[in-house]
């Protein structure tokens, strides 16, 4: 593992580049407050931790910003060192320069990526699940993300393991117990104990493995994917999308033949939402290299749409398994209805929830009189549509319905509560695939000493999950791709 | 007189101490109290069990006695755990006490090299060279020694409890020893004492053994010396008889719960968990209305009889009327009653794993008073002792038994890196090792420790043949070949080995699940027409069986095996600002010197470890 030194750090903790009223300084590991005399107007001997002080940074003599300066003593800080904090004028250059006072004396070094939080670590102010949580915490991309970021950090998620560990020791001792004891309790009561402790350790362990089969990737940046051939109508519903959004966050400019996406909010989580290359055969090697690209990027969606013009051949791509919604474009056009329930029969898909949308310049409806034969579409809601694009409150309708698919989704995601720490999921599914193991093959083995030796490796299993275990390469792993202190 | 070496005490660490000792050309003296018999079996009359047989066989390879001495003294043979898969059987013998006592004072006093001294210590001191002086009451020079063995068991500072009465001795009929800090200055005990009890003892002609369960010796179990033939019995063998308490018996215990010193404030001093007296039983599990009660004879001449799962410190009276509710002990009349003894007992982490004073070089502890119970657990420790004061002597390098490879490393490993809250015993739960850590290798995992000492006797010779053999069947294990052809695939069939889909090795057909590895190696080499020791024979088809669990585990456990092994400072971990201060202090009073020992002691949290295996390592 790559060790740091023990040397004063400082840091930007509100972020150097972008501009702010206030900017927070961090300043980590000096002995003595005084030695920061050097650095301001007044002497800081006197001032008392954990209030705040208003003071003048100077730099030979000439004072460079006028800052709130606060004092957290060491133990009692968040690096369990001494450290202080120092509120300056946001402007970058302003920031810059007093970094570079903390600093070009060699007094003080720039803090690493992560460094705050390994001191923490380092001196016990949080536990390695906890620096885990954190991380959660400051990179969520959702409210769930971050709040279990928070329950990390409070220990609840540790708690779980910690159950998980008394359960191993249960199930550890009732091995002795038959081992080391049968001759005082009687075999069959110690053989029907170990059962029982096996089962109890097994259920706790299949809970929380269940808590992790989820694409973390996907939930952690969750996308939404729109996929279909060519002219399908994918960028129609991209923009119909786009058009119903009140805040887009930001613009990923793109190809036709790359893919194009935007940031949108549905219930209060952020979704990239994206339209990619049409899916066809082709000879072109760029736009092979596109639809590969959107193969590539449909796999690691969390919510995958197919848009479907039902008036051209379909035929689904054999990399395309699994679709959480279907859209039919185009169902404007004559004898739609019955195209769309051909297609969805042929390919499979009943049950898959979706909607109908209709372009007709006009706004007229179409044929709908037909659309109660599109019950296979979805279990609730069937279909709704098809709409002019006129029509405000139809195509309100049917995006709330979209939107309220993909909320659905998430929000079943969330409540499985899932374990979005890589490290521990891991952890978990190699725990739970080895004791699913050890229950097919050893569980009725009647050498107890080879049930004993089996069951000790999945310990180490268990262990490891509470960062016991191993600790040099996970920590090496938290720290190194762990931003924050700057 | 001047010796080499001085054991005090000559209980079964004692015996192994001075033997071991005296074997590696040490002059030794061995001082027992007077009045207490050497190589006395105070408590339950059996050695082995399950953990402890192999501590017997390990000890027996090393060149000790406690195996020897049982087999002579052997009057019933069990194989505990027999169902249950080789890597957990265990031996255990039941013995004639007098016969174990007297063989072990011949064997003793027989040695040129051990002088047998019958007198009581009062102080020990040592003088400006380094020689330690051994005084009597009178303050006369007993004998004077290089290194020294304590190995007092319960009676430093020993009170005997019997209801309210209550005084002080070691054992029952015996008088204690001093306090220890009165015998020794300089060395820190636990702080506390520890507690243990025995039943009473019953006369045998008093019992009607026709209303309980006979349980007869076992005539294949393996006798312990590595030299006697494998089922060799020196002495005709009894039955032991299973008999249970019941309802009235635990209503008259709970009646007088004032009267019992454990649980009226009498006794102080923490009494093993795994070994509970019937008080404890009665109290601790109230739902439970009757427990075993195993009548284990104690000779075949003497007429007491030891109910084992009866030990109380209850009133005479109340012993009497108690054991009289148990079926078949009706009229049972009482030789002696039941009884706790308290006892000091030293702060075993200021030992380093020689059993050595950390703090006073030459000063080494043995047996009961480390805090450990059992007569096996003792010998062990005599025996670590021993080997060690003498090759300290000799000028050579220490010997430390491995824990992946031995009990007896597990034992001293946990009582050097860990402070006890009760009485330590030997559970084979503390090995993380148990599929290799077995009876029927012992030879395998002991043979290098003892060529270490440089012997030339009939037990190395033995071992060298043995390993010879080993090899050479293990080979030819690994080696011969069941061709796929119609003959063996016969063969296979009409043996019950299952199918044969391809050429497999005889070590392949010993892993099949269903098989008995050792049956079926005998049966093979049987029908080969060649011959082995039956003892190799057992060993190499078990080690077969194992080897892939072994070898699994050992991969799986790899990273913290690697990591267990990594050498700490403890002294910089304990001056270490970032350990919490209650972590600093279980780490200055243990002084672990691994990354293993570290994580071996209690109270220390995962986020030290992850530190220390982060910062340190």
């Amino acid at each position: 593992m790559k060790l740091f030194d023990q040397k004063p750090i400082v840091a930007c903790s509100s972020g150097v580049e972008s501009k702010c009223a206030i900017s927070l300084l961090r300043l980590s590991g000096f002995e003595d407050i005084s030695s920061l005399n050097k650095y301001f107007d007044r002497s800081l001997k006197a001032i008392v931790p954990r209030k705040s002080y208003l003071v003048n940074i100077v730099d030979k003599g000439k004072v460079l910003d006028q800052a709130l300066l606060t004092f957290f003593k060491g133990q009692k800080s968040y690096t369990g060192e001494n450290t202080a904090e120092l509120s300056i004028h946001g402007n970058p250059i302003n920031v810059k320069r007093i970094l570079k006072l903390f600093t070009s004396d060699g007094f003080f070094r720039l803090a690493e990526p992560g460094e705050f939080t390994y001191r923490a670590l380092k001196n016990q102010k949080l536990t390695l699940s906890q620096v885990e949580g954190l991380d959660s915490l400051l990179n969520a991309n959702s409210e769930a993300v971050f709040s279990q970021g928070l329950s990390i950090l409070r220990g609840d998620l540790h708690a779980s393991y910690i159950k998980l560990l008394k359960l191993y020791t249960s199930l550890k001792s009732s091995i002795e117990l038959m081992i080391d004891f049968s001759e005082d309790v009687g075999e069959e009561t110690a053989y029907n104990n170990f059962l029982d402790s096996f089962c109890h350790f097994f259920d706790h362990l299949e809970k929380l493995h269940a808590r992790t089969r989820v694409n973390l990737s996907g939930l952690l940046s969750p996308s939404i994917v729109l996929i279909g051939k060519t002219n399908a109508g994918k960028s129609t519903v991209f923009n119909l999308m786009l058009n119903t959004q009140r805040s887009i966050i930001s613009s990923t400019p793109g190809t036709t033949r790359d893919y194009i996406s935007e940031y949108i909010d549905i219930k209060g989580v952020n979704y990239k939402l994206i339209d990619t290359a049409g899916l066809r055969k082709t000879d072109d090697n760029i736009e092979a290299q596109g639809i590969d690209l959107a193969i590539d990027v449909y796999k690691k969606s969390f919510f995958k749409v197919l848009v479907i013009n039902p008036h051209i051949e379909f035929d689904l791509p054999t990399e395309v398994s699994e679709i959480d919604f279907i859209i039919f474009s185009h169902c404007e056009l004559e004898g739609s209805a019955d195209l769309c329930s051909k297609i969805i029969l042929e390919a499979g898909l009943e049950g898959t929830p979706g909607i109908l949308i209709g372009l007709k310049e006009d706004g007229s409806m179409g044929p709908l009189e037909k659309f109660k034969f599109f019950g296979p579409i979805g279990p609730k809601k069937l279909s709704v549509g098809p709409i002019g694009p006129k029509e405000e409150s139809h195509i309100r309708e049917a995006i709330s319905y979209f939107e309220g698919s993909i909320a659905l989704k998430y929000e079943e995601l969330m409540q499985t509560d899932p374990i979005v720490v890589e490290r521990h999921s891991e952890v978990i599914r190699s725990a739970f695939l080895y004791a699913s193991e050890f229950k097919s093959i050893h569980l009725n083995n009647e050498d107890v000493g080879i049930l004993s030796s089996e069951i000790n490796i999945l310990g180490e299993k268990v262990s490891e999950l509470i960062g016991v275990v191993n600790p040099d390469s996970v920590l090496n792993n938290v720290f190194m791709n762990f931003c924050i202190g700057k | 007189m001047n010796f080499n070496l001085t054991v005090v005490g000559g209980g079964h660490a004692g015996l192994e101490a001075a033997w071991i000792a005296a074997e590696l050309g040490l002059k030794v003296a061995l001082i027992t109290s007077p009045n207490v018999k050497i190589g006395s079996t105070p408590c339950n009359p059996a050695i082995g069990g399950v953990g402890k047989g192999q501590v017997v066989r390990e000890i027996d390879a090393m060149g000790g006695l406690m195996g020897l001495l049982a087999d002579l003294s052997g009057i019933q043979y069990r194989t505990l755990n027999e169902s249950k898969g080789y890597a957990v059987q265990s031996t255990r013998v039941q013995l004639d006490k007098d016969i174990y006592a007297s063989n072990a004072e011949k064997l003793i006093t027989s040695h040129k090299n051990i002088t047998v001294i019958q007198k009581k210590v009062d102080k020990i001191e040592r003088d400006k060279l380094g020689s330690f002086l051994f005084f009597d009451e009178l303050r006369d020079l007993i004998v004077e020694s290089d290194k020294v063995v304590v190995t007092t068991g319960t009676f430093l500072g020993g009170v005997l409890h019997r209801g309210c009465e209550k005084k002080k001795g070691g054992r029952v009929g015996c008088s204690s020893s001093k306090d220890l800090r009165d015998l020794f200055a300089n060395v820190k005990t636990l702080g506390k004492k520890f507690k243990t009890g025995t039943p009473p003892r019953l006369d045998k002609n008093t019992i009607n053994f026709s209303k309980m369960m006979p349980q007869p010796s076992d005539i294949k179990a393996n006798s312990f010396h590595c030299l006697h033939k494998s089922s060799q019995r020196f002495l005709p063998q009894v039955e032991c008889y299973l008999t249970r308490t019941n309802e009235e018996t635990l209503e008259i215990i709970r009646e007088n719960k004032e009267d019992s010193p454990i649980f009226n404030g009498q006794i102080q001093g923490v009494g093993p968990r795994y070994c509970p007296s019937i008080e404890d039983k009665a109290f601790r599990y109230p739902d439970r209305n009757t427990h075993h009660v195993f009548i284990e004879p104690e000779g075949l001449e003497t007429q007491s009889v030891y109910p084992n799962g009866v030990s109380t410190s209850l009133p005479a009276s109340i012993q009497e009327s108690f054991i009289r509710t148990i079926s078949g002990l009706e009229n049972v009349e009482f030789l002696v009653h039941g009884y706790a003894v308290e006892y000091d007992v030293v702060d075993v982490t200021q030992l380093d794993e020689t059993l050595q004073s950390q703090d006073i070089e030459g000063l080494y502890f043995a047996g009961q008073i480390n805090g450990t119970s059992g007569y096996e657990e003792a010998a062990g420790q005599g025996l670590i002792a021993g080997i060690n004061a003498a090759l300290s002597f000799l000028g050579k390098s220490p010997l430390v038994f491995n824990r992946m490879d031995s009990y007896i490393g597990v034992m001293v490993g946990d009582l050097t890196s860990n402070k006890r809250d009760e009485p330590y015993r030997l559970f084979t739960a503390r090995s993380e090792n148990r599929l290799f850590i077995r009876e029927d290798n012992v030879i395998n995992r002991l043979a290098p420790y003892r060529k270490a000492l440089g012997q030339n006797r009939a037990l190395d010779k033995f071992q060298s043949q043995y390993l010879e053999d080993y090899n050479l069947l293990s080979e030819l294990c690994e080696s011969y070949l069941y061709k796929k052809n119609s003959k063996n695939m016969n063969y296979f069939n009409q043996a019950g080995y299952g199918s044969l889909e391809e050429n497999i090795t005889l070590a392949e057909l010993l892993k099949r699940a269903h098989l008995d590895p050792v049956e079926t190696l005998f049966k093979e080499l049987n029908n080969f027409g060649v011959q082995f020791l039956d003892s190799s024979v057992r060993s190499v088809a078990i080690s077969k069986k194992y080897a892939g669990y072994i070898k699994r585990a050992s991969t799986e456990t790899e990273k913290i095996q690697k990591l267990s092994l990594k050498k700490i400072n403890w002294e910089m971990l304990a001056s270490s600002k970032n350990i919490s201060h209650e972590c600093r202090l279980r780490i200055s009073q243990i002084r672990p010197s691994s990354f293993g020992q570290l994580r071996q002691i209690e109270g220390i949290r995962p986020a030290t470890l992850a530190f220390v295996a982060g910062n340190f390592i």
